[in-house]
């Protein structure tokens, strides 16, 4: 392993100044990161280590009726909080159904956010890949590439971004808070990700040296609280990346959506918002019948990367399955498979 | 839980044990899982067995919590 500077800032301040040097990474759980320095696939010449900064580790009630989520905050902390959890329960079961209890004690908010893509010709230090070596070429395309991207991939990289977290976060308009050396800003977590294009190395909308400080949920996403869900297909039920996921949420007024929201993981090199199945949810009834309509359109740009084809009728059905999971109601406590379309809610059995 | 372990068949070759006994304390004092063997499994899914021996530490932890009273699940913190 290459050797590097360790760094561990007092303030914020000071750890944008020293992150601000060429090749430095931010460290705070490092879930992700360490194993990425163990096999050579990112060599950051100083690493600077946020996770003793104070003050970020805060879940804060705004006084608009939104929540602030500090960087910091464990996966697994967020999940659990009473209050987060019944005013975002898909958010809570999206984390629930992420990685291992361990990881989720570990991992924080925004290390989540800025997770690399799990693509194994990423990882493989062998193979050619334009994310780890721009201009090597992409040994994924023609590869083993079951798992890709559907959705927004380019001729230079096929991989997906593998956050479940982000999928329910995107869905319920939430914002990043950022702070770089010219002070504070922020950006809809919508367009934080980028699409791969012919720049693939560059995954954020974040400058050399900028950090993420906290996640916010606005008031209006406590509203679909009563109709909100995550789904997620996974290759073992527990403990696996998801092939497709889906985050639905719904406001029903008598049998009747008056609002939809809803977004897909696995499918994009970011989490992918559908905005135009949402306008055909809004106003319709709740059944079978319009959720297999949006289903179509949340999917219509969808098209193979390579043996993946099977990812756009499965990430169809998953779409139609999580929001026939979200008209019938939020489950007072999240399954024991939480996200599972093996789990079932009160005895009872679901069919999409 | 050693105890538990040993009454289940929680192991075979024992290399995975001292980390499934932790792991299992840990579940018990989040009380998430309460006893519930799907709510078990799922929270010690982070913990392989490559001997397989997933079916006798789910009823070892489902037994090692009933087991332990409320002082004795914070002794063992």
């Amino acid at each position: 392993m290459k050797t590097f500077d360790y760094v561990r800032p007092a303030t914020v301040r000071e750890a944008v100044a020293a992150a601000s040097a060429p090749d430095a990474a931010y460290l705070a759980a490092g879930t992700n990161l360490l194993d990425l320095m163990k096999g050579g696939v990112t060599r950051p010449s100083r690493l600077v280590d946020i996770s003793h900064l104070p003050g970020l580790d805060r879940i804060e009630d705004l006084a608009d009726g939104g929540v602030r989520i500090g960087a910091l905050v464990r996966n697994a902390d967020l999940a659990r909080n009473r209050a987060f959890a019944r005013r975002y329960p898909a958010v809570a079961e999206a984390l629930l159904s992420g990685a291992s209890a361990q990881l989720r004690n570990a991992a924080t908010v925004g290390g989540n956010l800025l997770q690399r893509t799990r693509c194994a010709y990423f990882y493989d230090v062998a193979s050619a890949c334009n994310k780890r070596e721009p201009g090597s070429g992409c040994d994924a395309r023609g590869g083993e590439n079951r798992l890709h991207a559907i959705i927004g991939w380019s001729e230079s990289c096929i991989a997906t971004h593998p956050s479940d977290f982000c999928v329910p976060l995107v869905a319920l308009d939430a914002v990043v808070e950022i702070e770089g050396r010219a002070g504070r800003r922020e950006i809809p977590l919508e367009i934080f990700h980028r699409l791969p294009g012919d720049a693939p190395e560059r995954e954020t909308m974040l400058d050399p040296g900028e950090m993420i400080v906290a996640v916010r949920l606005p008031a209006e996403a406590v509203r679909f609280a009563g109709h909100a869900r995550y789904l997620k297909i996974r290759e073992r039920t527990s403990y696996a990346f998801a092939v497709v996921s889906a985050a639905a949420a719904l406001r029903v007024e008598d049998g009747t959506i008056a609002q939809a929201r809803l977004a897909l993981g696995g499918v994009a090199m970011k989490p992918w918002r559908a905005r135009a199945a949402e306008l055909i949810l809004a106003g319709a009834r709740a059944d079978a019948a319009v959720f297999g309509r949006a289903a179509e359109a949340a999917l219509a740009e969808a098209k193979p990367s390579g043996d993946n084809g099977f990812k756009i009728e499965l990430a169809r059905r998953t779409v139609a399955r999580a929001l026939a999971l979200a008209a019938a109601g939020t489950p007072e406590r999240v399954p024991a498979l939480p996200a599972s379309p093996f789990a079932s809610v009160s005895g009872d059995v679901i069919h999409a | 839980m050693q105890e538990a372990f040993l009454a289940h068949d929680g192991l075979q070759c024992g290399f995975c044990t001292p980390g499934q006994i932790m792991s299992a304390i840990g579940l018990i004092q989040e009380a998430q899982a309460g006893d519930d063997p799907e709510r078990v499994r799922e929270g010690m899914s982070g913990n392989l067995c490559r001997c397989g021996a997933y079916q006798g530490i789910t009823a070892a932890v489902l037994e090692a919590r009933k087991a332990l009273d409320a002082a004795s699940r914070r002794q063992v913190a």
